[in-house]
């Protein structure tokens, strides 16, 4: 407790000075995001929870899911399919806080690259590594549903690119969580408040198009909650106006893009 | 001494009511400097100032000619420095390899093909080639203060600020670290911060006693040892005079103090001046 005091009271101190106003390098991002795509995939609470999801649908569906291997296959890649949406806060979450769990902050604070650096790392390899997982995923899926004669009709692209973004915006809330809750809480508290507080039920991170969503407006809906999330992770490490704005501008369009998204009757 | 690179004046820094520093000065010219004083007496804080991650309440900094208060001077400080902190942290599910990396990055070094190779040579100047594919988490103490070493060199810097970083070394190893710091060449600056008097006695040019946030002493180690000329002598038992006193492996007591006129003095090392000076200092603070 007492150690913990003084490293909290140390990193306070070793960010009296602070940091540069210049953005970091594109360079220094790239090779970065690439360090944090590696860490992400091989992290044990993402192959975990990829490896639960994968369980979770085994048991759901029981073992006699039938001796079409191509509907073993879909129900295959709905496991991982949760899994790695689950995984991916956690992951994401796990890796933006690394470095003030780790207490490398002092160092860090003595490098040319600003804190941005890392937080655009973790963003940006949270698309390279989570983000083409997911792709190859959604799109195994879709090949997937089309080639089996009664399910072709239900291939859907747009759950595809949904399932795509929504690991990037889970991700971008995993990452935005550590920067403003640093605690290794963070990441498993935001899954089970999504599911439990009913939020999960409000706006569905996944929906068939002929459920009634507007395919526009949930896509924008995505897309705003993973720059909006994003903008907020940047707000902690230096706080401007222009990021109040972009952020706040950013969870206003989420806002209103989820309202826009749900169909008339509700879902 | 030639130009400084280091220049420091009337520094002051403050914790809530506890005075850190209180008007530290001095210079620092390229070559290695040692920085040595008991704990609390405010060599962690001034190494901080000279690293760039804090700023002083008062006075006036100078890094390699720059001024680290300034946004774009810091930057220019940062990429020529190297800081090895006292506590450093470090990425425990990383390799060795992989965290010097990423600090590799963090210093802006993005050619992938060259960074990696200036990674594997710093590493193995700190002898752990061997084990750079080994999580950090598996590694010994010892081990993880030469990775902290190893990315403190990375980028050859100018200026080469060492906080403790003998400290948890093996023999061997700290005799390695003395030919890794005094191989440096001539105009590079080292600011080393340590407890062990023998490590300043064999690598640093210059040496400042720092107690109570305050500069005690600056000279050569040559000087520092002076203060105990004619002050240390051997003896059968603890002499009345001794300040300090110990039994040494063949029986005979070393004593540190004021000697007797009969006294079979012996001559003194760093330590002994040291010892005496800070010692001296605390004695008449204990008087008053």
């Amino acid at each position: 407790m007492a150690a913990s005091l003084r490293t909290t009271i140390d990193e306070a101190r070793a960010s009296a000075l602070p940091s540069l106003t210049s953005m970091p390098r594109g360079s220094v991002v790239l090779a970065l995001a690439r360090i944090e795509a590696r860490q992400m995939l091989r992290h044990p609470a993402f192959l975990f929870t990829v490896a639960f999801g994968l369980l979770l649908i085994r048991g759901a569906v029981g073992m006699g899911v039938g001796d079409d291997p191509m509907r073993n296959l879909i129900w295959l890649i709905g496991g991982l399919a949760i899994g790695s949406l689950i995984g991916g806060v956690i992951t994401a979450n796990v890796a933006a806080l690394r470095a003030r769990r780790d207490h490398v902050l002092e160092l860090f604070g003595s490098l040319p690259s600003p804190p941005e650096a890392r937080t655009a790392g973790a963003l940006a390899g949270l698309v390279l590594g989570l983000g083409s997982a997911s792709l190859v995923i959604g799109a195994i899926a879709w090949i997937a549903l089309e080639r089996i004669d009664d399910t072709a009709a239900e291939a859907d692209l747009f759950l595809a690119v949904q399932y795509v973004l929504s690991v990037l915006a889970l991700g971008a809330i995993g990452v935005a969580v550590a920067r403003w809750i640093p605690t290794v809480l963070g990441g498993p508290l935001v899954v089970i408040a999504h599911v439990f507080t009913g939020v999960i039920w409000i706006v569905p991170w996944i929906a068939p198009t002929d459920s009634g969503i507007g395919v526009a407006w949930h896509l924008i809906y995505l897309l705003a909650v993973i720059a909006a999330f994003s903008a907020a992770a940047f707000l902690r490490d230096r706080r401007t106006i222009a990021r109040w704005i972009v952020t706040a501008s950013m969870f206003a369009l989420a806002v209103v893009a989820a309202v826009q998204q749900t169909p008339p009757g509700g879902y | 001494m030639s130009a400084p690179t280091v220049e420091i004046h009337d520094v002051r820094k403050r914790f809530g009511r506890t005075t850190a520093l209180q008007g530290v000065t001095f210079d620092v010219a390229a070559g290695i400097t040692g920085l040595l004083g008991p704990n609390g007496a405010g060599k962690t804080t001034l190494l901080r100032m000279m690293a760039t991650v804090l700023a002083p309440d008062d006075g006036r900094l100078r890094l390699l000619s720059w001024d680290p208060q300034a946004a774009d001077e810091r930057l220019a400080i940062r990429r020529r420095l190297g800081y090895m902190p006292q506590e450093p942290g470090f990425h425990r599910s990383f390799t060795a390899f992989e965290f010097v990396d990423y600090v590799a990055i963090l210093k802006e070094m993005t050619e992938r093909r060259a960074r990696h190779d200036e990674v594997r040579r710093v590493l193995g100047l700190v002898g752990l080639e061997g084990v750079s594919g080994r999580k950090i988490k598996a590694l010994s103490g010892g081990m993880r203060r030469r990775v902290a070493l190893a990315q403190s060199l990375l980028g050859d810097p100018d200026l080469l600020v060492l906080d403790e970083p003998t400290a948890g070394l093996d023999p061997e190893q700290r005799l390695r670290f003395r030919e890794l710091v005094s191989d440096r060449t001539a105009d590079r600056t080292v600011i080393l911060s340590t407890h062990q008097t023998e490590d300043v006695a064999a690598l640093c040019q210059r040496v400042i006693v720092m107690l109570d946030g305050q500069v005690l002493f600056e000279g050569t180690p040559r000087e520092l040892t002076q203060v105990a000329d004619r002050r240390v002598w051997l003896a059968d038992d603890r002499a009345a005079g001794a300040r300090l006193s110990w039994r040494t492996a063949d029986g005979a007591h070393r004593n540190i103090g004021e000697a007797p006129s009969d006294a079979d003095l012996v001559a003194p090392t760093l330590e002994d001046g040291y010892l005496l000076l800070v010692g001296d200092r605390a004695f008449a603070e204990e008087a008053a």
